[in-house]
Formats: structure tokens, C-alpha cells, sequence
């Protein structure tokens, strides 16, 4: 009688563990779940690495005749994951790039979806969503960091400030990296994050875990 | 910061790592141990900062952040 809880605890501790924690040393990396766990860009789990949203290729297309990326939402389920199913912010335009904040309180994507009261496609914006009891609430365009060109690739810190991506005219090169801090609610007019691109025309962002 | 960049004239792409040192991000510094016959792309760091994330051939992979290795030079 005495191992069925224990045998319980050990189920419980191990599907506590996130799924990329264990030790991987430099320079050999694995597979973190195999072959079936793919993105094409974005990999944004949650804290406690029991929901992965991702970006994958679709069998729609766009006016341009390209295939369109997607966000989807995987789910763990004991050793393996769910179906992707998708996220509530999703569209039917094209949506990539997921990324949680720190806090796994906001997700922020790449959209080409039309901006608010239009209904024209345009190309990659910035948009977020924040966490609403167990879903998300409504796609939240983010009006003060984007611009008429490419702006994406966000990589959220802890304090709320943003890093970005983008084309806008005034950077180093093609795809510079800006900032924009979280002030009163809301994101601050985005600056040149300097030597973000010397000599370098093209930079993605990446993930930032603490910064000012 | 982890990030990917984007070679216009050897059309490479290369994972870059730059550190936040007083109030200014260092010059970005190549990984070399990410130089892959295959792409690492969209490198991130998991939720608690201890294991570097990102696909190759669009599959997750992941391994240790362990800067000393990864760029010495950041390393504290």
C-alpha cells in the first residue's frame, strides 16, 4: 500500500520536469522530443514547459502564391505532446515567430494580418496577446512599435522592455534591432539599440531573460 | 541576447551572442560550436535560462547554455 503513492509522487515529480532539462554539454545538441517536434521559427514554451506554441508551414497561400506559417499550440501529454491545435489569437493570414514573455504572461508573433478597421494584408507586424485565466485574451495590435516595413522578431525582458527587429529607415543596416521600454501600460517610441548591426545587414532577434 | 544573423554576401547564417555589460550590449560574439553542417536557427534560451533552444532542419534541439563554452569571452 505503501508504494502506490510513492510510485505516484515519482509520476508526478518526473511530468514536473520541463522537457529540455537535462544536461546536453557543448558542442553535442539533441533532439529535445524527436523529430515530431518542429518549428519552423519560434520556440516559446511555457514556465513550466507544459504548452509549446510553434510556427508551421500550411497548405494555404498567400496572394504571392507562397505558403503561409501558422502558430500552433502543442500541449504536453505525459511522455508525448497533443495534435497542434490553434491558439485563439491565431488568423488566417500569416502568423509566426510565437514568443512568451518572462513571465509567460504575453505572447507576441509576427503577423501579416490587416491592421485594426482595415482589410487589407500587409506585411510583418508586431502584435500580443496577454494570458486571460487559462486562454489568451484578443490579439492586441502593437501600434507603437511597428512601422510601414518589416518590424518582428520579438525578444520580450523580464521588465517589460521589448526588442525587435526591424527595416524602418535610420539603422546600421537591413534588419537593425530596437528597443522600446514598457512604460504607464504601454510600449515607448522604439530606439536604435547601437552596434546591433555593424557591418552586418540582416539580424533576427533572439531571447532575453533579464535586462533594462 | 541570442541572435541569428544574416550573411548577404556568403548567404551564411550564424548564431551570435551579445551581453549586457553596465548599461550597453557588448559587440555581438560568433559561436563557433553553433557553426552546424546544419543551420541552428531561431536560437533562444529556455524559460529558465539554463538550456540554449533552437532547429536544425526545423527540428527542436537543445543543449546546455553554458557561456564559457559557448563564448568564452562574455563568460563572467
Amino acid at each position: 500500500m505503501r508504494l502506490i503513492p510513492l510510485a505516484f509522487a515519482t509520476l508526478l515529480a518526473a511530468a514536473a520536469v520541463p522537457p529540455w532539462a537535462s544536461s546536453i554539454p557543448v558542442p553535442d545538441p539533441v533532439p529535445l522530443g524527436g523529430e515530431s517536434m518542429r518549428t519552423v521559427n519560434g520556440i516559446a514554451f511555457s514556465r513550466d514547459g507544459g504548452v509549446l506554441y510553434v510556427a508551421r508551414w500550411v497548405e494555404d497561400r498567400d496572394p504571392a502564391g507562397r505558403r503561409r506559417l501558422r502558430i500552433f499550440e502543442l500541449r504536453r501529454r505525459g511522455d508525448g505532446w497533443s495534435r497542434p491545435s490553434t491558439p485563439s489569437f491565431g488568423s488566417q493570414y500569416t502568423d509566426y515567430q510565437p514568443v512568451l514573455s518572462p513571465d509567460g504572461k504575453r505572447l507576441l508573433f509576427n503577423s501579416t494580418r490587416p491592421l485594426p478597421g482595415t482589410t487589407e494584408e500587409v506585411r510583418q507586424n508586431l502584435w500580443y496577446a496577454d494570458r486571460k485565466g487559462d486562454g489568451w485574451g484578443p490579439p492586441v495590435y502593437a501600434a507603437e512599435l511597428n512601422s510601414p516595413v518589416f518590424d518582428g522578431y520579438a525578444a520580450p525582458a523580464s521588465n517589460g522592455n521589448l526588442y525587435f527587429s526591424s527595416e524602418r529607415p535610420g539603422g546600421m543596416g537591413r534588419n537593425d534591432i530596437y528597443r522600446s521600454t514598457w512604460k504607464n501600460g504601454r510600449y515607448t517610441k522604439p530606439v536604435l539599440v547601437p552596434k546591433s548591426a555593424v557591418r552586418i545587414r540582416k539580424t533576427m532577434s533572439g531571447w532575453i531573460r533579464r535586462t533594462a | 541576447m541570442i541572435l541569428n544573423r544574416y550573411y548577404d554576401d556568403t548567404r551564411k547564417i550564424r548564431v551570435f551572442i551579445s551581453r549586457k555589460q553596465r548599461d550597453a550590449w557588448s559587440q555581438p560574439v560568433a559561436v563557433p560550436a553553433l557553426d552546424l553542417p546544419e543551420w541552428a536557427l531561431t536560437p533562444c534560451l529556455s524559460p529558465d535560462g539554463k538550456y540554449l533552444l533552437f532547429t536544425q532542419r526545423g527540428v527542436i534541439h537543445h543543449m546546455d547554455f553554458d557561456l564559457r563554452k559557448l563564448a568564452p569571452s562574455l563568460a563572467p
